[in-house]
């Protein structure tokens, strides 16, 4: 093995150069052709990133807030009103049954280590998979009036309706699969529907105490999108500058941002265009104020 | 002898001295007595070695020197992690305000930059500590350039990137015989197969620390690299290796041996554990034995170190909550006292093997 210069210097800059050339393509073939669709969202669905705002990084960047529709509370639960809230916790999906769970390659049905004395079942690991992200439709109607329906008339209740109404993010999660194309032929409409690559965590849901003889089935979680920020250019860059940000729920600081919901009290600031490519990767074509 | 590292030209150079000292002693004892002309043919030739070595890989011909040297290899790795963390803060501040194909530039050109000076530096620098140095600049702008761009155009998290950061740090690492980016380098090696093996089961790639046996493959296949790859040229690459390697081994054992449900087996949580922790004391003896047969101190020493560990994680679990403090901590010392006499057997055995053998 001859460890040269002269070798290193042409290894080296072959690998720093072609790296780089690969990495460039990828990004020309995702932005090439028609995109695969686009999205026109709020300050709803897209918050100014907070975690990144500090003196050290002068970029901007923005959060996509999406949600999931979980179950409608059974009767006498003890939180009718909170439980449609999804993106906050991660719960439940209403569409992620086991037969869907099965189709997206959950195939194993929980280990019940109940049984022999155990006190959990085995290890659940997240898959990567293909995720419909539906904007302002079916779903966020349902989330609204499900609002509407919870509304007891006190001042909370009150509060989460407007914010379902004015606030909330409409960007939910509605199917999950692992082949592109039969998900477009379901979700044709490429303005309201836009397919990303996510992660569905496997879950068990319990129905019975006695879990030796009647073990929870399988159900799952969306755990992540794989791109939920989205960089702000120079050009555009003018768009969000000078917008502060409302600071007036100290909590909101405490959210992850994957499943951080809009809450500033201004929502509607600024309206964008994202194109979401081949390789499915997101880019803002366009940004304005309103 | 050929020499063809540092680490062999400063022993050579350290046994002529100690040599120097013992014939004073062997002559002042009426042992041993050289005429003038041994004696300057000895002293010219170890003065010939000494100045050869010096000239070739910049030895330390005295305690004072070598002090000198421990402190200009920390300030070299201080220095070097300073100026990454420098660079990488100046794109921070200031990327936002760059158009997108400037950012794209400047991230290339620093990259290309700081690996051409490091080998104009190479040229220069006849001590390695500069061009060592900016090797680490370089590296860490490579990790800056595909992590930058990554964030600009929103591309999908990979662990691909891993394997250009090994094959650079690699690159580095064998030209300017640096351990700290072979270190760097194989750690992108092991990141990168591991998530591999995770991701053929249908793992995300990210989540590949929560298996940990996706590490063991790896961890096998790199020990027994530098019996296949002749490292003798490079300053200690092969103990290198094998230390990382084992601990790419034995630390997910470990982690096994204590959280059996994030095995791949098939089997009961406290099974699992079983299966490991016996397999980490087994593993960690056969390490001392493999490593004291074959003089490799590297080996010998982390195979104790990582035995010590099993050894105590279990006596803390089996007693911590059942004895007194007093007892527990009574209880470790004793276990070490009783390695020490361990140890020294195997010493003494091992001193008479050489006695017997005439080394």
């Amino acid at each position: 093995m001859n460890w040269s210069p002269t070798r290193t210097l042409i290894i080296g800059l072959a690998l720093i150069i072609g790296v780089n050339l690969v990495v460039l393509a990828g990004v020309f073939y995702n932005r090439s052709g028609p995109a695969e669709s686009t999205l026109t969202l709020s300050e709803r669905e897209l918050t100014l990133d907070r975690w990144r705002d500090n003196k050290e990084d002068s970029s901007i960047s923005l959060q996509i807030a999406w949600r999931a529709l979980p179950p409608e509370p059974q009767t006498g639960s003890e939180t009718p009103n909170n439980s449609w809230r999804y993106g906050w916790y991660q719960g439940e999906v209403e569409w992620l049954n086991a037969a869907k769970m099965a189709t997206l390659g959950f195939t194993r049905e929980p280990e019940n280590r109940f049984a022999s004395g155990g006190t959990s079942f085995g290890r659940r690991l997240p898959r990567d998979v293909l995720l419909v992200l539906e904007n302002d439709g079916a779903a966020y109607q349902t989330a609204l009036a499900r609002a509407i329906k919870y509304n007891s008339g006190s001042k909370e209740d009150a509060r989460l309706l407007e914010e379902e109404r004015n606030k909330n993010s409409r960007l939910f999660v509605v199917d999950a699969g692992l082949d592109l194309a039969v998900l477009r032929a379901v979700y044709a409409d490429q303005r309201r529907y836009a397919i990303v690559r996510g992660q569905i965590r496997p879950s068990w849901n319990a129905t019975s105490r006695d879990r030796a003889n009647d073990p929870p089935k399988l159900t799952g979680m969306v755990s992540k999108m794989n791109i939920d920020r989205l960089n702000v250019s120079l050009e555009l860059r003018s768009v969000f500058e000078g917008m502060a940000e409302d600071t007036s729920e100290d909590a909101f600081e405490q959210i992850p941002p994957s499943t951080k919901v809009a809450s500033a009290s201004k929502r509607r600031r600024y309206a964008v265009d994202i194109s979401f490519g081949q390789r499915l990767e997101p880019w803002i074509t366009s940004a304005a104020r309103k | 002898m050929n020499i063809t590292n540092r680490t062999e030209a400063q022993k050579r150079a350290d046994d002529i001295h100690t040599f120097g000292e013992e014939l004073q002693r062997l002559e002042r004892d009426g042992v041993l007595h050289l005429d003038q002309a041994q004696l300057g043919a000895v002293k010219a030739h170890h003065q010939a070695l000494l100045g050869a070595f010096g000239r070739a890989f910049d030895i330390d011909r005295n305690t004072k020197s070598r002090q000198l040297s421990v402190g200009m290899r920390i300030a070299s790795f201080l220095g070097a992690l300073a100026l990454a963390a420098s660079v990488f803060f100046l794109f921070y501040q200031f990327w936002g305000w760059l158009t997108t194909a400037v950012q794209v530039i400047i991230l290339i050109s620093v990259t290309l930059a700081t690996f051409l000076i490091t080998l104009w530096i190479e040229k220069k620098d006849n001590s390695g500590y500069f061009a060592k140095l900016a090797a680490l600049v370089s590296f860490a702008c490579f990790v800056l350039n595909l992590v930058m761009l990554g964030q600009i155009f929103n591309i999908t998290p990979s662990d691909q990137a891993l394997l250009p950061w090994a094959a650079f740090a690699l690159l580095l690492a064998y030209t300017l015989d640096l351990r700290l980016l072979l270190v760097a380098g194989l750690l992108c090696v092991i990141a990168f197969v591991a998530t591999r093996v995770g991701t053929w089961g249908g793992m995300y790639w990210l989540d590949f620390g929560e298996r940990p046996e996706n590490f063991l493959p790896v961890a096998i296949a790199l020990f027994f690299v530098p019996q296949v790859i002749n490292h003798r040229r490079f300053d200690a690459f092969a103990p290198a290796y094998r230390i990382i390697a084992l601990l790419a081994f034995f630390l997910p054992v470990l982690l096994m041996s204590n959280w059996g449900a994030s095995s791949y087996l098939p089997l009961s949580p406290k099974t699992v554990e079983g299966i490991y922790q016996t397999l980490g004391f087994a593993g960690t003896a056969a390490a001392i034995w493999y490593g004291v047969n074959r003089r490799l101190n590297d080996v010998v020493n982390t195979g104790v170190t990582l035995f010590v560990i099993f050894l105590y994680t279990k006596m803390f679990d089996w007693w911590w909550e059942l004895m007194p403090k007093y007892l527990f901590f009574l209880l470790l010392g004793l276990t070490a006292v009783l390695l020490l006499f361990v140890f020294r057997r195997l010493r003494s055995v091992d001193a008479v093997t050489a006695n017997a053998s005439g080394e």
